[in-house]
């Protein structure tokens, strides 16, 4: 749960984002990152983009929530998640439900 | 929407009309007679110096074109209490109170009924249509049957589709009326030897 | 945009908003209209070609309350005043469950009727 620190400047945000689209798709309830409306929302990396997570002064990360999944309950744990990661105030917004596959 | 009053002013002015035409009809006939009824006796010509003077008035004009507005504005009302579709959109179902409004699309139920009713043998088509005729709520179910359809069996199945529409909508001031129409000729239905 | 400060977590400003789209609740709505019994689904398959997409749900959310309209299919026949207070009482429920957005008022409208057996007997 370290970020990478004997990295180059440069590099560390890069990593930090699939770092944290990693744990926040491993939070229960968590069903997808979003991009955003216009998919506005997401990290430029070399070559690719990590949709629905932006990191800095005030980091944001858009997520895509279950059915069933009690929504603040989920976004409580997903700040948690990231806060550990990367720390400072996290806005997360909930843009979209999915239905699941259960009875 | 026909409602009671537009057929109430319907009816008296067809009963209107009809009292002129008889009332013409029988001036007619005492002009074309000549024949002199209780001292009294159509003139042979008419004069129409006073038809011409109230014309020419001044306030003619005005008074004229006051009572064409207003007859127009009436007869565009009356027409149009004819055209407005008696079908009704949305049935307030019970249960509707403050936390929300439940309702149903009328012609939805009634298509559904009318797709019941035509799922029977013997029936060749059916629809539904709930409309507000004089104040009553009704659903009209309109059913083209095959010549040689068991009645008795369609009466039965007429009930129990009115019964399973009662059911659905659980409106007391609903009426259900289905309507058999015989087809003109049979239909040339491939039939298995 | 609901901003809903999360309460149980001490300074909410401290630790970032919480932003829940308006669309949260309305697809929240729309498939807890779907898990009521006697509504079908008629937003796939053939159906579609031949009949509006439905339950559909649409939402106003202000602040942290919301007006909820949804159009829903029944099958036939079923007492419709039942299925439609089932989905207003589900629609409800799950809504303040799972998104903790209060709700104020559903409306809920039967849009279609629907007689199955006629339904297959169509698409033959």
């Amino acid at each position: 749960m370290t970020a990478p620190t004997g990295t180059a400047r440069g590099d560390q945000p890069a990593e930090a984002a699939d770092l944290v689209a990693a744990a926040v798709l491993a939070v229960p309830g968590v069903s997808g990152l979003h991009g955003g409306a216009f998919g506005e929302v997401g990290t430029y990396l070399p070559g690719r983009r990590v949709s629905g997570v932006r990191l800095g002064e005030q980091s944001a990360v858009h997520i895509t929530v279950a059915m069933h999944a009690e929504i603040l309950e989920v976004v409580r744990e997903v700040r948690d998640t990231v806060s550990a990661l990367v720390g400072g105030p996290v806005e997360v917004v909930v843009e979209d439900v999915t239905a699941t596959e259960q009875g | 929407m026909t409602t009671r009053k537009t057929l109430l002013i319907d009816r008296t002015a067809t009963l209107v009309l009809a009292l002129v035409l008889i009332l013409g009809g029988l001036a007619s006939i005492w002009w074309w007679s000549g024949a002199t009824i209780a001292g009294h006796r159509l003139p042979d010509s008419s004069d129409t110096s006073r038809v011409a003077e109230t014309v020419d008035t001044s306030w003619f004009p005005w008074v004229a074109a006051l009572a064409g507005i207003v007859l127009g504005l009436i007869g565009i009302r009356w027409i149009a209490s004819h055209l407005s579709s008696p079908r009704v959109k949305r049935l307030v179902l019970g249960g509707s109170d403050s936390s929300g409004r439940l309702d149903v699309a009328g012609s939805k139920v009634a298509a559904a009924a009318g797709d019941a009713l035509a799922s029977t043998i013997g029936v060749r088509s059916a629809r539904g249509a709930v409309v507000r005729d004089r104040g009553q709520l009704v659903a009209h179910l309109n059913a083209v049957i095959e010549p040689d359809a068991d009645l008795a069996h369609l009466a039965r199945r007429a009930d129990e589709v009115s019964a399973q529409l009662a059911g659905a909508l659980e409106r007391d001031d609903l009426h259900c009326s289905v309507q058999f129409r015989v087809a003109s000729r049979g239909r040339a239905l491939p039939r298995a030897t | 945009m609901a901003d809903t400060e999360s309460a149980a977590t001490s300074p909410a400003a401290d630790r970032g908003r919480t932003v829940i789209a308006d669309k949260v609740v309305e697809r929240v709505a729309s498939i807890a209209t779907s898990e009521v019994e006697a509504v079908i689904d008629t937003r796939k398959g053939w159906t579609k070609l031949i009949r509006k997409g439905l339950p559909h749900a649409e939402a106003v959310v202000a602040g942290d309350t919301s007006k909820i309209t949804v159009e829903v299919a029944a099958t036939w026949p079923t007492p419709l005043a039942q299925v439609a207070a089932q989905v207003r009482e589900h629609v409800t429920r799950q809504v303040v469950d799972i998104t903790g957005v209060t709700v104020t008022r559903v409306d809920v409208t039967v849009a279609d009727v629907v007689h199955l057996d006629a339904a297959e007997a169509r698409v033959q």
